[in-house]
Order: structure tokens, then sequence, then C-alpha cells
């Protein structure tokens, strides 16, 4: 058989096996709840604040005083800001529930020993593996675009172009959270505690959330998961400034935001945000190390030292 | 009794002699330092940009009359608020995950049912120990919090910042104990063990994340950097009688806020601290009765969490299986 079709069973295989684990099915249907939710959130805010701003017009009239322009940057697919939100969270965690289920499964079942006496090479099966975490992660995508699309046709907002940009922001998505799928795959490999894996994945997650944008832009933890938020004054502060030169550029959760901002063309909470090409990079980058990390703890694995069952 | 404490002591030694003690710990004090150091950094930059504007207006020969910022040292633990509100909850479920799953992997919950030990006193002995363990964890963290407010922040601690500190302490212990219970529960429940762990993480993921997180993207006041209505320049009243027109969209907002346990830890905290600047002057006698419904549920939780957990082994019986 060749070498490519090899992978592609042990791919199918991990597909089905990933789809038998009934818990994920929550996590899925948590994403796709909040994929719809985001759209209704979004344009139900924004109706309510055109309303408010009215309201507050007709307060600063009764009062003599001029009322400033409506302050609020709106835009049409301004309505999927929160879905980058739910990207960085739901999406993330998801990935990382799937890399850590494709990576386990092998000593969970106590089949290491069995697969490796197989004519299949590891590079076939770790390319499986990492075919599967893409294939899987790729559908996902797929289909909260096209719950995206819908909305957009509920909303009245769908056009030619937002569904050009809403499939890049998708497909950026894609790409971030695959780095979490393999990251967590890495640790899956390394760890033969399975509750270890889990938790060495979440820490990371933990610091590319919450820590290094705090670090960076000087954003509490839970201010970061709002899209919206007070302005910073880092770049004012030399001390701030210089802890955001150096941890701007790894944090990748804040160029998956900025970028995808900017793709959808609402306002963007980042500070120092860049070009689009360096966020670009920088997460591809972020995937790809988290390729290498997963490459190398899966050479790491030694059938021999594997017990027949966990 | 002593059977109780023989077994709460095993657990507290068990989760000592882990490597997850060592890495939750590490892992805490650094988050809590960048937080600290970020909080701090800010607050000096908003007094050196306040000497800026003093020394400009001086030099123009106006008399100022801007307000100095005040330093309340407590209002520099937003952060590490925030980081017990996600992290301490992970930490939570963790411990109830490895509390049931290492006897289930071990069978050694077997032979301790052959001596004479109740399901109770087992139930009680890990809930104590695992609770011991959260509250030394935290009183750790309380000290570092202590030594770098007073060394390195240069703040000076009463009596009653210590006694906010302690409240923060058992109070988080609590919260995070809370999310321990669901995960033990779940634990029990189900007999794949990863099943146990998705299930108690996508009631984090929506009671600690998402929720919080809607209430806080509809507010109308969040929608513009800085503040809407300071943008409009409406002060407090005037914002009161805007939003007296939106007072279901506030009563759905708030609702949906009521919901989480995460955000009333939060509101409690941010009230003992003075992060809502309201609480800064006030006793904090004052500020814990203004804050009572958001103690009641957390404490609420923790009982619901201990009952669900009794009720619910008392009637298995594939204890451990």
């Amino acid at each position: 058989m060749q070498s490519s079709n090899l992978s592609v069973v042990v791919a199918k295989n991990e597909i089905v096996l990933l789809f038998r684990e009934r818990t994920l099915y929550i996590l899925l249907g948590i994403f796709f709840v909040m994929a719809v939710l985001s759209t209704i959130i979004g344009w139900s805010t924004q109706h309510t604040i055109t309303n408010v701003y009215d309201a507050a017009v007709a307060e600063l009239w009764a009062v003599g005083q001029s009322a400033p322009p409506f302050p609020v940057n709106s835009t049409p697919l301004g309505i999927m800001t929160n879905m980058i939100i739910y990207n960085v969270l739901i999406g993330t965690l998801l990935a990382i529930v799937l890399g850590y289920f494709i990576g386990i499964h092998d000593r969970m079942y106590g089949v290491v020993k069995l697969l490796f006496s197989r004519p299949v090479s590891p590079r076939q099966i770790f390319l499986g593996k990492v075919f599967a975490v893409i294939v899987v992660l790729f559908s996902i995508t797929a289909l909260a675009l096209l719950v995206s699309t819908v909305s957009l046709f509920v909303f009245g907002v769908f056009s030619g172009s937002a569904l050009i940009s809403v499939a890049l922001f998708y497909g950026l998505s894609l790409l971030y959270m695959v780095g979490f799928a393999l990251l967590a795959m890495a640790f899956a490999f390394a760890f033969k505690n399975s509750t270890s894996a889990m938790l060495y994945a979440l820490f990371i997650w933990m610091i590319i959330t919450f820590a290094l944008p705090e670090l960076s832009s000087a954003l509490f933890p839970t201010s970061s998961l709002n899209p919206i938020l007070p302005p910073s004054d880092l770049i004012n502060s030399p001390t701030l400034a210089l802890v955001h030169s150096i941890s701007y550029p790894f944090s990748v959760s804040e160029h998956y935001k900025s970028l995808s901002s900017s793709i959808l063309g609402v306002s963007t909470n980042v500070v120092g945000a860049g070009s689009g090409i360096y966020d670009l990079l920088v997460v591809g980058l972020w995937s790809l190390l988290a390729s290498i990390l997963a490459f190398r703890f899966f050479t790491l694995v030694k059938p021999s030292n594997e017990s027949t069952y966990e | 009794m002593n059977s109780l404490f023989i077994i709460a002591r095993k657990e507290l030694v068990d989760i000592l002699r882990s490597r997850i003690f060592a890495l939750t710990l590490t892992l805490l004090i650094v988050l809590i330092l960048i937080s600290l150091f970020i909080s701090e950094a800010v607050f000096r930059d908003q007094v050196s940009q306040y000497n800026s504007s003093l020394e400009l207006l001086r030099s123009l020969g106006k008399t100022p009359v801007i307000e100095a910022p005040k330093l309340y040292p407590l209002n520099l633990l937003r952060g590490v608020v925030d980081y017990i509100e996600i992290f301490g909850a992970i930490l939570g479920i963790f411990l109830g995950y490895i509390s049931v799953f290492k006897e289930k992997n071990t069978n050694a919950i077997k032979l301790i049912l052959t001596r004479p030990v109740t399901k109770l006193q087992i139930i009680l002995g890990k809930i104590l120990g695992n609770f011991t363990f959260v509250f030394v964890l935290l009183s750790l963290i309380a000290v570092v919090i202590f030594a770098s407010l007073t060394w390195f922040s240069g703040a000076t601690l009463n009596g009653i910042d210590a006694l906010k500190i302690f409240l923060f302490v058992v109070t988080s212990s609590v919260y995070i104990l809370i999310f321990y219970t669901i995960s033990f529960f779940f634990s029990f429940n189900q007999k794949i063990a990863t099943n146990a762990l998705i299930i108690s993480f996508s009631i984090w993921l929506v009671f600690a994340l998402i929720i919080p997180q809607i209430g806080d993207t509809m507010d109308p006041d969040n929608q513009v950097p800085g503040g809407f209505f300071k943008s409009m320049g409406l002060n407090k009243d005037q914002e009161y009688r805007v939003m007296d027109n939106f007072a279901n969209f506030e009563f759905v907002r708030t609702g949906v806020e009521q919901l989480s346990l995460t955000k009333h830890y939060e509101r409690a905290m941010f009230g003992v601290f003075g992060i809502k600047t309201q609480y800064n002057d006030m006793s904090l006698k004052q500020v814990l009765i203004e804050k009572q419904i958001d103690f009641y549920v957390i404490f609420g939780f923790i009982i619901a969490g201990f009952l669900l957990n009794i009720i619910y082994l008392r009637r298995t019986h594939h204890f451990f299986e």
C-alpha cells in the first residue's frame, strides 16, 4: 500500500474513534450554539446601542446640551465580533480536546505495541493523526461558516464581499485552532499520565489566551474576553512599552484577534496592532511550531515501554 | 471522626507529593506576579502622567484643578481575582477528578472499604483534604501578594487590608471547591475518566467564561473604549435616566450574568478589594452588606455541591467501581 494511503487509513480510524467520544459532542454543541448566538447577540447589541444613543441625545437636548456624533464604530460585519472571542475561547478548547483524544487513543486502547508491529512507519502514523486533526477542524469551521452565512442572510448584511471576509476569517481560525490541537496531541504523546497531558495543554492555553495579552497590552484576564475595551495608555509608559515590545511577538492570540478584526472590518482592541502579514506569520508559525513539537514527542514514544492498557 | 481526618490527611499528602501541586503553585505565582507587576506599572504611569500635566499647567501659570490618582493597594489585585476565577476553577476540576480516579485506578478504595469507615467519612475526608490543600495554596499566594505589595510597591497595608486578603483566601477556597464538587460528582458518574473531565470543563466554560462574556459584551457602556456614556458626556444621573428606557434589555442582560457563579465571585471580590471604585471608601462591614447576595450565592453553591455528592453516593451501589 502506498505511504499516503496508509496515512489516510490511520486518519480515517482516528476520525471514527473520535466521533465515538460522546463527550466531544458537548463541546461541539457549545461551539455551534455560540456560533448562532454570536450574531444574535451582536445584532441585538448594535440595535440597542443605536436606540440608547437616540435616548442619550434626547436627554442632552432636554438640558440644552449638544450631542456628539454616534461614537460606536458600527460596520455590517460588526455582528460577528463576538465570534472572534468564541474562537479564542471555545474553538481552541475544542481543538485541545480533539488533539488530546487523537494523541491519546492508541495509549488509551492499549494498541501502541500492536500498531507499531504493523507494516506502517511512525511517520505515516503521525501524518495520519495530523491529517485527522486538520480534516475534523476543517469540517467544524466549514459548518461554522455555513451557520454564520445563514445568520448574515437573516440579519440582512449578506453580500459577496461579506462572504469572502467571513470565509477568510474562518480560514485563519482554522490555522489558529490547528496549533492548539497539535499542542495537545504533543502532550498526549509526551505524558503517560493522561491527566498531565491535558493539564499541560491547558496551562499553555491559559498563558496564550490570558497571560501574554496581559503582558503585551496590559489587559486584565477577563477584560481580554470583551471585544471592545478601555483604551490602553501603555505606549506612554516606558516600562509597559518595553514589556509590550518583548512580549507582543509571542502573543499569538492577539495576533489572531488583530488579523480577524481587520478581515471582518471591525475595530480591534489590540494595542499596537501591526500589519496583517505579520499577524498571519505569527499565527502560521505558532501552528508550525506546535506540529514540530508534536512530531518530536511522537518520535520519543517507545512501543516497548508502553503497557497494553492505560 | 478520626477516620475522616486520616482520609483527609492522606488526601492532602497525596496532593502535596504530586507534581500537580508544584506545577499549579508555580504557575499561579508567576501569573499573579505578572498581574501585580502590570497593575503597578499602569498605576505608576498614571501618576507620571498626572505629574506631567501638573507641571505643564504650572508652567503656563494656571492653577491645577485635576485630582491626583489615589493608590488603593488592593485595587492592584484585579488580575489576581481574574486568575482565580479562571485558573482556580480549572484547578478545582482537576482536584475532583484526581481525587476519584486515583482510587478507581489503583482499586485502593476496596481495601479502605474493608476497614471500619463509612462512605460519608470517605467523601467528607476527601473534601476536607482538598479544601485544606486549596486553603494552604491560597494562603501561600496571599503571602506572595502581601510581600509584593509591601516590598516592591511600597504600599502600607493595615489590619483591615489583611482581613480583606484573608476573606479573599476563604472565599476563593470555597469557589475552587465548588468546581471540585462538580468534577467529583461527574468523576463518580462517568465510567470513562476523560468524559468526567470534559463534562466538567464544559460546565466551567459556560458558567465561568461564556455567560460573563455575554453579559459584558451586551453592556451598552462597553460598546465604546472608555465607556459609551463618558464619550457622550453624560453624568451618572443622566445615564440612569437613559437606561430606564431599556429596563427589559438590562433585565435580560443582568439576568444572564446572575446565572454565573463566577460573576458572583467576581462581584464579591471586586467589592471587597474596592476594584469597583464606589467601594473604595466604604467600611468592610458596609461592603459585606452590599455584597451579601453574592456571598450567599457562593456559599449556597458549595452547600448544594456537598449535598449533591453525599446524596448521590449514599444511594449508589457501584461505589468506586
